[in-house]
């Protein structure tokens, strides 16, 4: 469960949720005070620093590996994965990101309809998708509004492309897929996108200064034309507020949204390729707003778009609880690279956590020199991989499994992988300043290693939540066998490479 | 058997230093196969431009007639432009002229690109690089009128990016799990099998559907070339001393395996891509490490850097044992619909010199007649401006260049931007294709060797368009 739900745990994290309620786990996590990102920033800036290098980013990684909210913060790294916007120019405008995270932070537990609207009017958001200052049409010169944010909000935050049944697989008529929506609702909508900035004197006065407030609606500045699509009209002279509330209570009324925002937590959580099946339990449950465990405990508002007990439902779900979790040779999610990443920082209890000062952490994406991954940097509004992704030629893709991970993991970023974990696990990744960094801890590794097969149960434990098969646990006890042991250096090279390998290993990439 | 007496002599250090610069690799390749032609070495390079490049502000009008329409559909985008200045890059006088054989086609009606691709005009001018105007995904051939017709057959989800991404690169919407440059490689394969299946789709950059084939699998270079796994490569990490050596043995079978005895199938694939990752990697590392290297100097950006990195594998094809490969690079950021002056012209920079640079590196290594470079992009953009940026579209120009390519010529269609025409669409000016994706790759995939067969294969609606060869790559335009 930790894995599935947090960032993972260290030793003493794990024995602390033995024997424990995953219900009162879940419960527990869900009622935590959010961790949250601009009032920090904020305050270090009005401090004067300058923290124009996006200096959220540092935030960002802090709170995945030591935030007490885990399951929270986890489900803004799935968020931002599915309103995705690409930090990658936001430089000097951290806190513009920073209240973006918020919305984030303190809509994930909320109402979806909530967060819809409110990333619709954060600075980020506009910014990215470019209705920031997006003008009304002009007869005179034929100038269009910006469809940029109709087309995406419908395709990728809501309903997708085409109709779905609420297992998530498509509707078909006459044995062909049926769009949603088409170029026209596209133009229309896009209308409505029109009038947005910063709040101020003007349309064009707003002061920088607001950038990490709510965006406000220049009426003047908003389309005055009558707004069609998806069979809502909405009539002349409405004004922008009034159309945003029309248009996103449309979007968000359609069946669509249920199986369609499911389907994708599901694959950030617990499986790559969930079932038809487990995406209408969880489907079911978007729409009633309503979860209730086994144990009776009852989850979300009841309220359609309750996030807290979708939430509930994908990780309580029977398919990831019972005994098949792990002997369906279907089952399992693919990890991100990421996840992975924070997972052995947390496992190992580093110490000497400022994430801003690590250098590969400003910047992962590479997949040669990074982890293939790094987080709000994706290279386009549809994310590090797709959800429909079925990987070529391999037996997942044989079955039609979808497989998104593995556009990100894959032969091509197997080394990059292996060796910037080399780097970490071996305490020699470049960093600011002279003082250690990220200094993992393999005290209680060097305490058992002298006995190669108790060391390599316990990274097994910590690192796989024991599903090494026998073949690969033989492999690693060799190989640590193998180091002769003279000294406690010697000690923690059998502990570093035990690491190195399970880290490398298809038990750690595949979470169950 | 020629194959192999062929790649045998290309092996031999003298005939590949008599071979060098002289440009003769490409007429040796000769004979009708009756499958793909594996003869000589052959490269196809592509270029995916994601986010839709804006091919009106990229193949710009230079007769004044064409450019005021166009300015005046653009009047945001040409004030932001500073156009009328004088010193704007758009001003009509500043652009760099094209001077196609085949102006007469056009009439009175004149083309340019701006100033930041004056290395795409030389290459031109040169007779080396071709435009391929209004390309775009279609099922059959399509006008105005069709848009509205109860019947006609349309390309599903168009002007949506990843489904057009994965329309132009395999044929399909987002989900489709084989690309023609991956079906173009594999009919290679099939008809050689001494070609290595490893080094046959390369791509320097991301993991996309336009490389996969069923006979290979797509190989990923970066720019620092192929790795080797540092913690078996490097003694001194785990401890220098000879002492460790037994377990760095043992870590390097480890590494280099393509299982563990799992069941689950999600850990299988991983097990054996993360195995043939090591594999493949170490394989090619070798074998670049044992060449001397590319000489030329690329540009620093990121599509130089992959254009250097396709490069130096064309350098070690010989000894990768792959006469036939098709490669894949992108860039980003061409999705300009808001502050288009500021991002395109420099976009249109680092492109123009880093493919300058990829043809000098490809004729001081001999190889510019074998290699053919194209550009990709999911659609053209709308010719009405939004402000200060473009919407999405659907047709849009392309450049082709290679040693191989009958250039200095404009094929396919630009229409003149006069948006009540029949090439538009009823709003926002968007272009209806009048070249097929299909054409287009066809066209590719002839002169990479593929026969009749093959291409019908690979594409699936080809048959319903009457030009299969646009004739960009010479021989008979059919």
């Amino acid at each position: 469960m930790l894995t599935r739900a947090t960032f993972g745990g260290d030793y003493a994290g794990i024995q602390a949720v033995v024997g424990m309620d995953i219900e009162d786990w879940v419960a527990a996590e869900i009622n935590k005070p959010a961790t949250l990102y601009l009032a920090g920033l904020a305050a270090r800036q009005n401090a004067g620093e300058n923290i124009d290098a996006q200096e959220h980013r540092g935030v960002l990684w802090n709170n995945m590996i030591g935030a007490n909210d885990q399951l929270r913060t986890r489900l803004v790294f799935a968020l931002s994965q599915l309103f995705v916007i690409s930090d990658a120019d936001m430089y000097g405008q951290t806190l513009q990101v920073g209240y973006f995270l918020d919305v984030l932070a303190n809509n994930a537990f909320g109402n979806y309809r909530d967060l819809l609207e409110e990333v619709t009017y954060s600075s980020a958001m506009a910014r990215y998708l470019t209705y920031w200052r997006n003008q009304k049409g002009d007869p005179a010169t034929g100038r269009m509004p910006d469809e940029n944010y109709a087309r995406e909000l419908m395709q990728l935050f809501t309903i997708g492309v085409v109709e779905l049944n609420q297992d998530g697989t498509p509707k078909l008529t006459n044995g062909r897929e049926v769009e949603t929506f088409d170029n026209d609702d596209v133009e229309g909508l896009a209308r409505v996108f029109t009038g947005f900035s910063w709040e101020g004197p003007g349309f064009y006065t707003g002061s920088q200064g607001n950038n990490s407030k709510r965006l406000v609606i220049f009426d003047g500045e908003h389309s005055s034309l009558e707004k069609r699509f998806l069979g809502t009209v909405i009539p002349p002279n409405t004004g922008g507020d009034e159309s945003v509330k029309i248009a996103l209570d449309t979007i968000f009324a359609h069946p669509n949204v249920a199986p369609f925002v499911s389907r994708q937590l599901i694959q950030r959580f617990t499986a790559s390729s969930p079932s038809p099946a487990y995406v209408k339990r969880v489907a079911d449950v978007f729409d009633a707003g309503r979860y209730i465990a086994k144990n009776g405990t009852v989850f979300g508002t009841g309220e359609r778009g309750d996030l807290a007990a979708t939430i509930a439902a994908i990780l309580l779900d029977q398919s990831v609880n019972d005994n098949t979790a792990t002997t369906d040779v279907e089952n399992g999610k693919i990890r991100e690279p990421v996840l992975k990443f924070v997972h052995w920082v947390r496992a190992f209890d580093l110490t000497d956590i400022d994430s801003a000062r690590e250098f590969t952490l400003r910047d992962a994406s590479s997949p040669s020199s990074g982890f293939g991954q790094q987080p709000l940097f994706a290279p386009s509004v549809f994310n590090f991989y797709r959800p429909g992704f079925v990987a070529p030629g391999t037996e997942t893709g044989a079955r039609g499994l979808t497989a998104p991970e593995f556009q990100l993991v894959n032969e091509g970023s197997a080394i990059g992988f292996m060796n910037i974990m080399t780097r970490f696990i071996f305490d020699d990744t470049p960093h600011s300043g002279t003082d250690p960094s990220f200094t993992p801890d393999y005290g209680p590794e060097i305490v058992i290693a002298d006995d190669p097969a108790a060391l390599v149960d316990y990274i097994d434990l910590l690192l796989t939540g024991n599903t090494m098969t026998p073949e690969l646990k033989a492999d690693i006890v060799e190989a640590v066998t193998a180091v002769p042991v003279t000294s406690d250096a010697d000690r923690q090279r059998r502990a570093q490479l035990a690491a190195f390998m399970t880290i490398s290993s298809p038990a750690f990439a595949i979470q169950r | 058997m020629a194959n192999m007496n062929r790649r045998n002599f290309l092996r031999s250090g003298a005939a590949t230093g008599f071979l060098a610069g002289t440009g003769v690799l490409s007429t040796l390749a000769s004979g009708k196969a009756f499958a793909a032609n594996t003869s000589g070495y052959k490269a196809l390079v592509c270029i995916f431009l994601k986010g839709g490049m804006d091919h009106a502000d990229t193949v710009i009008p230079r007769d004044q007639t064409s450019y005021d329409l166009l300015r005046n559909a653009r009047p945001g985008l040409y004030g932001a432009y500073g156009v009328g200045s004088g010193t704007s890059s758009r001003d009509l006088a500043r652009l760099h002229a094209l001077n196609p054989t085949n102006a007469a086609s056009f009439g009175s009606r004149l083309f340019g690109l701006p100033e930041q691709m004056l290395g795409l005009q030389e290459i031109f001018e040169a007779g080396e690089l071709a435009i391929v105007g209004n390309v775009g995904p279609l099922i059959e051939p399509t006008t105005r009128s069709d848009l509205t017709r109860i019947g006609a057959q349309l390309p599903p989800r168009l002007f949506s990016h990843n489904d057009q991404q994965s329309t132009w690169m395999s044929l399909g919407v987002e989900g489709a799990q084989y690309g023609w440059g991956g079906a173009f490689a594999d009919a290679a394969l099939r008809a050689d099998s001494s070609l290595n299946p490893r080094y046959a789709m390369v791509s320097a950059g991301p993991n996309d559907v336009f490389l996969s084939g069923k006979e290979g699998r797509q190989f990923t270079t970066s720019a620092g070339g192929a790795q080797g796994v540092t913690l078996v490569d490097q003694p001194f990490i785990l401890g220098g001393e000879s002492r460790f050596n037994a377990a760095r043995d043992l870590l390097d079978e480890y590494v280099s395996k393509t299982g563990y005895g799992e069941t689950n199938l999600f850990a299988r694939d991983f097990a054996r891509q993360s195995g043939n990752g090591v594999i493949n990697s170490r394989a090619y590392d070798t074998a670049l490490e044992s060449s001397s290297g590319i000489a030329t100097v690329f540009p620093g950006s990121s599509i130089g850097s992959q254009l250097r990195s396709v490069a130096n594998t064309i350098s070690i094809q010989d000894k990768l044992d792959s006469n036939r490969q098709v490669f894949y690079v992108f860039m980003g950021g061409f999705d300009t619909h808001s502050g288009q002056t500021n991002t395109l012209p420099g976009l249109q920079t680092a492109l123009s010199e880093a493919i300058s640079a990829f043809r000098t590196s490809m004729v001081t290594q001999g190889k510019w007649n074998d290699v053919t470079l194209f550009t990709m992009s999911e659609f053209g953009r709308t010719t009405i401006d939004n402000g200060d940026g473009t919407d999405h579209g659907w047709g849009g120009h392309h450049f082709v260049t290679g040693g191989s390519v009958a250039g200095k010529q404009i094929y396919g269609d630009i229409p003149t931007p006069d948006l009540n025409g029949e090439s538009f669409t009823s709003t926002h000016g968007r272009l209806i294709p009048k070249v097929s994706v299909e054409q287009y790759a066809a066209t590719l995939g002839s002169w990479f060797g593929l026969d009749a067969g093959e291409l019908a294969a690979a594409l699936p609606n080809l048959s319903n368009f009457s030009q299969k060869n646009l004739g960009f790559l010479g021989g008979a335009t059919t």
